[in-house]
This record gives structure tokens, C-alpha cells and sequence, in this order.
């Protein structure tokens, strides 16, 4: 599937969508599907690097990751987390033009020569910034906990995407995808304590 | 057979056993730490990589387990520092069942300290940042529960850990690949500054320990502190090893000038925090801090002294805090507050007192356990480093003076101070550590061996 390379730009400005889509809009069962296409879109990226098997061993991490997302959430539905009424003023132009900002910024450190020493391909070190950068802007506004998890999912993302360049082994697509499920769980857990927090009425915070 | 494999699989085994046995606290409590105990003597004292006789069977147990091309190794220099973390387990374990910690917590417990064992077994050794990420999930668990459901500081500690997760693989990947040395500096001076935020965030020096004062409202404070005992004996364990392994990182005076630095503004911050705190449990998360503080005071005086002090002062802090959070375990229960503790120690004598000597301990106040290990650091740092000398008074006048304070507090007048009826074994436990720490501040040479066996691990920095 070596024609995969010619079209590198393709997940490369997908991942810019779905990052960008991830840090503007509430964390919703909708999104999970967006956070979906970024898994696919990573791993289309890791194909002039990694092995085949690799690549879908990110893949079904990906898919995995996303259905324990979804059925965690489902608990909760659309409401908001039980537990959560905390919120910081960022509306929808101040979060478009906070994006903005990182992109910019995401794209000058990739044309750096942060990474010098390694042999990572512009589009691969673009969208890793960018995923970065998008995830940071999550965990910075999102006092929610969703918000926050997502933000987390996307910095792991963006940090494996550039790792899987310096060190392709399969020992560390395992590594990485034991913490990417390893997160997913933890934050399916919390929701899960806390929707039954939620529901005896104990809110805490 | 492997041994790492046998640490592993005995480990999933004991866990299981205190899954399956988690309604009966006592049963499950002690099967963790009898596991804890056993896995610990096997690292400790089984020979490796040589036959020997087991009754009239033989046995030979090897040091290396290869999965997926990587290896897991129990070499000489892991050894200790595993036996080490399992010996902290099994003296940790016992207490959860008196202070009625969550059910799941002894067998999460052991599978933290499989996976933190993985992460000093694990080569190359820069896979062990993702092993301690996979540990700091796994402590997300226990300290976020029913019982203690909100769960801010446990995310912000799983966000920081991340972030130092992939900080030390990017350098590790650097120091692999570009080959840095003293004589490319600028590289040098990129990866230092990556690994010193990567080891800062692994060892919670401040600003990175903001998660552990909203841990301490939101979670079980017994929980927390073996979780903190755990991940920053990790860190430190890590760090020597980081050291221990490139040359360039010994010989720049940068590295152990920031080390002390850290240490410095550490200690200063926490003894100012602990003062000024209102809530017993955020003064022990700053006790913790302050003793973190003294810990890279002297690792970063750079001496085969300093680091052995670090070592022992690792050592013992397990029992002092084990003590210090015994005591607080049944103090705070169930109002925390400085206004309302007046008097609670007529209420809980043997609490209030235990807490009191694990926080003299921290101090390092003569006759406790703490004592020897800050000592010996005033020696060494004394005629090198007055600053850092200064601090480690400063620490100890400090500390020392917020356990007059909060003895006060804890037997000054109130209302009604009808002692609450306690049953023999919490007693005999609060008993025993206190027993314990005043009986290692006058026989201090506890810990010289164990030193001495990680000394002879790291034969690059004890020379």
C-alpha cells in the first residue's frame, strides 16, 4: 500500500480538522466519531514508517480506544459530567482564534529542526505538532473532565506519531497502545464513578 | 526459569488473591504484604544464572526474559532497588486493613509495584517512563473511588505523568541516536533540559506537585502516600540509574547544580506551604515534599556520600511516613480542619502521637529515624555547599516547629475529650511504628546494607 504515500497531505489536514473540531466543540458521543477519523488519520501517517502490522495495530488500538469512549459515555449521554459545573469563559471566537494561534505556532516548531536527528517527514511532524498544540489548548480550557481526556487521548496521539518515526519497533507500538488503552480506561472509570456519584446526589465539587 | 517472569507472574497471582478476597480486609491485607514479603526475598537473596538445591530438586533461575525483541533483565544493579520496592509493599500493606483503606487497594497495590519493578527491569532503560505512566494509571484507581469520588488531582497527576512519559523517551531516543556528549553542547544542553523536566515531574518537584494537595482533600491519605512513596522512589531510582549510565551527564557540574537547586527551592517552599496549612493532610503532602527536597539536596552535592544519604533517607522515609499517615488515618476522620482538631489528641492518644514522631522523623529531630540520614547530609554539605546546609536546618527548625504547633493543636483544650475507644490492634499497630522509629533513630545502621548493595549496582557513580 505504498500509494498511501503519495497522498500524505490527506491525513495531515484531516488531523488538523479533527483536532481543531475536538477543541471547539463539547465533548459529545458525536465527537467520539471525529476523535475516530484522527486515529485513522495517525496511523495513515505512520505508513512511510511503520510496518503494515504496525500500522493496524495502531488502528484497532485506535477503534478500540474509541468504542470503550463511547460506551463510558454513554452513561452520561449528552448531559454534562456529574460534578462538573465549573467553567471558564472561552466561547466559540475566543477558542477559533486560540486555535488559530496554535496552529501557527504548531507549524513554525515542525519546520524547526527540533527533531533534527530524526528523520520524521514534514506532514508527519506537522500534524504531531498540531495534535500537540490542539491537545494542549484541551487540557488548558477544559476544566471539564471530558474535555480534559480528550485532550489527553491527543497529546498521546501527537507524541506517538512522532516516536513511531525515531523508534518503529513493534515492543513500542505495544508500550504505546497499553497506555493508550491504559488512559481510556482510567477516564471510563472516572466517568463511571462519577455518573454514580452523580446519580446519589453526592456532588463533591 | 526466569526470574522477572516469576516476579511478574506471582505478583498477577497474589493480586488475584486479594481480588478474590477483598470483602475480608484483614485476609486480603495480609496476603499482599506475605506477597509482597516472599517476591522481595526472592529478588533479594536467590542466586541467579547458577543452579542450586531446593529441597532435592534443582533450580535454576535466569536473569533475562526477552518479549517482543526487548528484554527484561534482573541484573545486580535492579536488584536491590526491587527488593527495595517490594519490602516497602509488605510494610505498607498491613496497615490498609486497620485504617480500612478501599478493598481494591492491596491487590491494585501489587500489580503498581509489578509495574514499576518492569520499569527498572526493562532494556533499554528509557522504556521505563511508559512503565511508570502505566503505574500512575493503575494508582488512578485506588485514589479515585466511591467512597472518594472526585478525581481532579488524580487527572492532573495521569496529564503530568504523560508529559514526562514522553519527555524521557524523546531523550532517551536522543542520547541513543545522536550520540551526545560533552562536546556537542548545544544537544547536551537540549536533552538536559528535557530530562530535567521529565525527572521533575516523576519526583513532584514543585510546580509539579500542584496534584498532590487536591489529592490529599479528595483521596484516602494512606493511599496517597503509598502511591507517593512508590512513584518518587521510581523516580529517584531512575534518575541514579540515568545518572549511573552516561558519563556526559556526570561530568556537567549543570546537572547536579540544578539537582540542588531543585532540592533548595523544594524544601524552602514546602516548609513555607506547611506553615502556613489549616489541613493536616495537605501539611503531610508537604512533609513529604520537604523530605523529597532534602533527598535531591543530596543527591545533588554530588558525592558517593550524598547519594548513599539519599538512599538510606529513601529508606527510612517509608517507615516515617508509614507511621505519619497511620496516625493521620484515624486523626482525620472526620473533620480536618485545624479549628476542629483541638483536643482530638486526648480523644486518639496513640494516633495523634504517631503522627506527631513521623513528623519529627521528616524533621529529622535526634532519636527518631530521620535523624542519622540528615546529619550525615549537614557533614557533607556543610563545608561545600552553605546554602544547601542552611536549608536542611532550616527544614528541620522548621518542621520541627509545626510539630509544636500541631501538638498544641492536637492536646490543647476542647470540648469533650473522652478518649475514643480504639481496639487492640490499630493501637498495637500505632504502638509498633512509633516503637519502630524511636528504635531506628538509636540503630540507624538498619539501611547500610541495602545501601551498600545498590552502592555496588551503580558502580559508575559509587566508584
Amino acid at each position: 500500500m505504498t500509494w498511501l504515500d503519495n497522498y500524505m497531505l490527506v491525513p495531515m489536514i484531516a488531523l488538523f480538522i479533527t483536532g481543531g473540531a475536538l477543541a471547539l466543540f463539547k465533548p459529545s458521543l458525536r465527537l467520539i466519531i471525529v476523535l475516530a477519523v484522527q486515529y485513522i488519520a495517525v496511523s495513515w501517517l505512520t505508513f512511510m514508517n511503520l510496518s503494515v502490522t504496525g500500522v493496524f495495530a495502531k488502528l484497532i488500538t485506535g477503534f478500540l480506544v474509541c468504542v470503550i469512549l463511547y460506551l463510558a459515555m454513554r452513561q452520561i449521554g449528552e448531559g454534562p459530567f456529574p460534578g462538573d459545573r465549573q467553567q471558564i469563559s472561552a466561547n466559540i471566537s475566543f477558542r477559533i482564534l486560540a486555535l488559530l494561534l496554535v496552529s501557527v505556532a504548531s507549524v513554525s516548531v515542525a519546520r524547526s529542526n527540533l527533531f533534527a536527528q530524526f528523520d520524521i517527514s514534514l506532514e508527519a511532524n506537522v500534524g504531531a505538532s498540531f495534535l500537540i498544540a490542539s491537545s494542549l489548548l484541551n487540557l488548558g480550557l477544559g476544566i471539564d473532565h471530558l474535555r480534559s481526556g480528550i485532550g489527553l487521548l491527543t497529546l498521546i496521539s501527537g507524541g506517538e506519531l512522532i516516536y513511531s518515526f525515531i523508534e518503529p519497533s513493534l515492543a513500542m507500538i505495544a508500550l504505546l497502545a497499553m497506555v493508550h488503552l491504559g488512559v481510556v480506561l482510567v477516564f471510563s472509570y472516572i466517568i463511571s464513578v462519577r455518573a454514580r456519584d452523580g446519580m446519589s446526589g453526592n456532588h463533591i465539587l | 526459569m526466569n526470574a522477572s517472569l516469576i516476579i511478574f507472574f506471582f505478583t498477577a497471582i497474589y493480586a488475584l488473591l486479594c481480588l478474590l478476597l477483598r470483602h475480608q480486609r484483614m485476609a486480603s491485607a495480609l496476603v499482599a504484604a506475605t506477597g509482597a514479603g516472599s517476591i522481595a526475598a526472592f529478588v533479594l537473596f536467590v542466586p541467579l544464572d547458577e543452579a542450586f538445591l531446593f529441597g532435592e530438586i534443582s533450580i535454576k533461575f535466569t536473569r533475562e526474559w526477552i518479549i517482543l525483541g526487548r528484554m527484561f533483565s534482573m541484573s545486580e544493579s535492579v536488584r536491590p532497588l526491587i527488593g527495595f520496592l517490594y519490602l516497602a509493599g509488605a510494610f505498607l500493606f498491613p496497615p490498609a486493613w486497620v485504617v480500612r483503606a478501599n478493598r481494591y487497594f492491596p491487590s491494585v497495590g501489587l500489580l503498581i509495584l509489578a509495574t514499576v519493578a518492569a520499569s527498572l527491569m526493562v532494556d533499554p532503560f528509557v522504556y521505563a517512563a511508559a512503565f511508570i505512566e502505566l503505574a500512575a494509571m493503575g494508582a488512578v484507581f485506588v485514589l479515585v473511588t466511591k467512597q472518594n469520588p472526585k478525581s481532579t488531582g488524580a487527572f492532573r497527576m495521569l496529564i503530568l505523568y504523560t508529559f514526562a512519559m514522553f519527555s524521557i523517551l524523546f531523550t532517551g531516543s536522543l542520547l541513543e541516536v545522536a550520540g551526545i556528549t560533552s562536546a556537542t553542547p548545544v544537544l547536551a544542553q537540549r536533552v538536559t533540559f528535557m530530562l530535567g523536566f521529565g525527572f521533575a515531574i516523576l519526583m513532584t518537584v514543585p510546580p509539579f506537585h500542584l496534584w498532590m494537595p487536591r489529592s490529599a482533600d479528595e483521596s484516602d491519605p494512606y493511599i496517597l502516600v503509598f502511591i507517593l512513596i512508590i512513584l518518587q522512589s521510581a523516580g529517584l531510582f531512575f534518575l541514579l540509574r540515568f545518572l549511573n549510565s552516561y558519563i556526559w551527564l556526570r561530568e556537567q557540574a549543570l546537572i547536579f547544580d540544578g539537582i540542588r537547586i531543585a532540592g533548595i527551592m523544594t524544601t524552602i517552599l514546602a516548609v513555607v506551604f506547611a506553615a502556613s496549612q489549616r489541613d493536616i493532610k495537605k501539611l503531610m503532602v508537604y512533609a513529604l515534599l520537604i523530605d523529597l527536597g532534602v533527598m535531591l539536596i543530596s543527591i545533588g552535592s554530588a558525592t558517593q556520600e550524598g547519594f548513599r544519604i539519599a538512599l538510606s533517607l529513601c529508606a527510612v522515609r517509608v517507615i516515617a511516613l508509614g507511621v505519619l499517615v497511620l496516625g493521620l488515618s484515624f486523626l482525620s476522620n472526620p473533620e480536618l480542619r485545624a479549628d476542629k482538631m483541638r483536643g482530638v489528641g486526648y480523644k486518639l492518644p496513640f494516633a495523634a502521637i504517631a503522627f506527631l514522631v513521623g513528623l519529627l522523623s521528616i524533621a529529622g529531630t535526634p532519636l527518631t529515624a530521620g535523624f542519622p540520614g540528615r546529619w550525615s547530609l549537614l557533614t557533607v554539605v556543610l563545608n561545600t555547599d552553605r546554602v544547601a546546609a542552611g536549608t536542611v536546618i532550616f527544614s528541620m527548625i522548621g518542621l520541627g516547629v509545626l510539630v509544636i504547633r500541631w501538638a498544641a493543636i492536637l492536646f490543647g483544650r476542647g470540648d469533650g475529650e473522652e478518649s475514643i475507644a480504639m481496639s487492640r490492634v490499630p493501637r498495637d499497630f500505632l504502638i509498633g511504628g512509633i516503637a519502630l522509629l524511636l528504635l531506628l533513630g538509636l540503630f540507624p545502621q538498619f539501611a547500610f546494607p541495602w545501601v551498600e548493595k545498590v552502592a555496588s549496582g551503580l558502580a559508575n557513580l559509587f566508584l
